[in-house]
């Protein structure tokens, strides 16, 4: 039996949205997630992981969308601890073990930076296809929009809250729209397994393409 | 205290080793993975300084014969793959950072070799003593033996030795590490078997001095009974420990199997003053009430007496039941992962803090080889 690498990650809707993609892929024989609920326990956590296993991956928010900087925080928190050395941007020998960092989010993205979206995350992926994949909306709001487009109802929604000069700045507070236009009551996790389980599998894999070329890494 | 503990060619130990050892040490890992041997060959290396246990065990026979359930034990069983032409040998690293090595030869003769020992006469000369005979020798090249019934008379006979160039001072840490090994006790589930050598142990510490309310205390605490005290009395011709309750008395070696090896741990791990207390296995037969209730006495008991726990465990209760009790103390807990594989023993150390966070995190402390 093969052995397997865990993953770290900071909350309930990645690990909800990670999972069935990895199983899709036919890595959860190799893959375990767990949940630290947080960035900084995430941090936190990591020493005990690093002393005790071999390799380590750690998803963590992108927030201002900066990869370096994400990278650098992570190396300045073990530092003290470990012996720190870069073998490649997001992948660090700490002591014996390697950990590897997998920014999460969609900084690049031009759609999303077009609703005004500046902090990254896990949501910016479960939004991207929202935007993209009709029959997932359809199917997640039982047909509630009727031919309306769930983008161009966003923008107003977010015309109307910054004209009263609420600031909405990252996926997860647009997810929170959509969920309300869509009608979907269940929580933000359960939104985030249901669009990882329904959305177009080729849709699916060019959002995640970034983020699953890292998973693939931790598992080789 | 022991701070590493270093095994060849011992049981199914080719080379192993356990490094940075604390006050409380959890041995775990799947079947044969080199739990038990690490128990028995601290056991065995305390044979050293003594042949029998506080129970009147002889220890060396104990360990020879605990695993053999038909025909008869042989001393090469003890021997890595029973290829006896070499020792074994453990290597032990003190407190103070002084390094002893012992070797067992297959006649049963202990071999202490100390680095720091120094001077022409010595040089080829070790310390030996023989399983059968309580007298420790040297043999000096120029001088013959020198054999004393015990190491210090050895160390006054090597003081007065006129011109033998060596520092006898430098033996210390084997006298250190002798009066260490000779307070060792395994406590086993064989040893609930064995209750009469509790009881008669026991007994004469347990009344004097009425520590048996103390002891009753901690029993009726962690076992949820109402023991007031106990007393030693004749019961159908033979003397039996009794446990006194309220309204009755009833002989401790008629209770629950949980409640006597409750009892034996709680009463050697008060009345015995030992250096090591080894358990094997403490979850047999004990509810998890119990077995909290027996870490925090073992864990406090650790700092009063200045004793070195070593426990082996199954058991995802007991890893939990030692982390709670020593949070918030200054007690150094450590979890051994231990993996065995073609004789070679390798030993993944965890601290108590990354105990809790693994456990935090939904890890099984017990199964961390499933991982990379």
């Amino acid at each position: 039996m093969s052995k397997k690498t865990i993953l770290l990650v900071e909350g309930d809707t990645d690990e909800a949205f990670m999972k069935p993609i990895i199983e899709r892929e036919g890595l959860s024989p190799h893959l375990e997630l767990h949940i630290s609920h947080g960035k900084e326990k995430l941090l936190d956590h990591l020493p005990a992981l690093i002393k005790t296993f071999s390799i380590v991956g750690a998803a963590i928010d992108l927030n201002d969308g900066d990869e370096e900087r994400l990278y650098q925080s992570v190396q300045t928190r073990l530092q003290p601890k470990f012996e720190v050395t870069v073998v490649q941007p997001g992948v660090l020998k700490v002591d014996q073990a390697s950990l590897i960092v997998i920014p999460l989010g969609l900084p690049g993205d031009q759609e999303l930076a077009g609703l005004g979206i500046s902090r990254h995350s896990i949501d910016d992926y479960i939004l991207k296809i929202l935007l993209m994949d009709d029959r997932t909306v359809e199917s997640l709001s039982g047909g509630r929009l009727r031919g309306l487009s769930l983008k161009e109802v966003i923008q107003k929604q977010l015309t109307l809250l910054r004209g009263q000069g609420l600031d909405v700045t990252s996926s997860k507070e647009v997810l929170l729209i959509a969920k309300a236009v869509m009608g979907f009551r269940a929580s933000d996790a359960t939104l985030a397994g249901e669009v990882a389980k329904i959305a177009d599998v080729s849709l699916l894999n060019r959002v995640t393409s970034g983020l699953m070329g890292r998973i693939h890494q931790l598992v080789v | 205290m022991l701070r590493t503990f270093g095994i060849r060619r011992f049981r199914g130990i080719n080379e192993g080793r356990l490094e940075d050892l604390g006050s409380i040490n959890l041995l775990v890992g799947k079947n044969n993975s080199g739990k038990s041997s690490i128990l028995e060959a601290l056991l065995l290396a305390s044979t050293i300084a003594k042949r029998h246990d506080l129970l009147g065990r002889d220890v060396y026979n104990h360990i020879l014969h605990r695993r053999v359930t038909r025909g008869a034990a042989h001393t090469a069983s003890l021997w890595y793959n029973y290829a006896t032409e070499e020792p074994i040998e453990f290597q032990i690293s003190l407190e103070s950072g002084a390094q002893v090595v012992m070797n067992l030869k297959p006649d049963l003769r202990w071999i202490i070799t100390y680095p720091p020992v120094r001077g022409f006469a010595f040089e080829d000369t070790y310390i030996k003593r023989h399983l059968d005979q309580a007298n420790y020798e040297v043999e000096l090249p120029r001088y013959g033996f020198i054999a004393k019934d015990n190491f210090d008379e050895l160390l006054e006979a090597l003081k007065s030795t006129p011109r033998l160039l060596i520092d006898v001072e430098a033996l210390g840490p084997i006298k250190m590490l002798l009066d260490h090994l000779a307070n060792v006790v395994l406590i086993d589930a064989g040893l609930v078997k064995e209750f009469t050598r509790i009881e008669q142990a026991i007994w004469p510490i347990l009344i004097r001095g009425r520590l048996d309310k103390q002891v009753a205390k901690l029993i009726s605490d962690a076992y949820e009974v109402d023991v007031e005290g106990f007393t030693y009395s004749q019961e159908g011709g033979e003397y039996s420990l009794m446990a006194l309750f309220k309204d009755k008395s009833v002989r401790v070696d008629e209770m629950g199997d949980g409640f006597r090896f409750g009892f034996a741990i709680v009463a050697l791990a008060l009345l015995g003053k030992f250096s090591t207390i080894m358990l094997e296995e403490p979850e047999n037969h004990q509810h998890p009430r119990a077995l909290l209730r027996l870490a925090q006495l073992l864990t406090s008991l650790t700092k009063r007496n200045q004793t070195q726990l070593f426990i082996t465990t199954h058991s995802a209760e007991v890893v939990k039941a030692f982390t709670s009790s020593v949070e918030g103390s200054s007690h150094i807990l450590n979890v051994y992962h231990l993996n065995l594989s073609d004789g070679l023993l390798k030993a993944r150390r965890l601290e108590s803090l990354d105990i809790s966070v693994l456990q935090d995190l939904g890890f099984d402390i017990r199964l961390l080889d499933l991982y990379r």
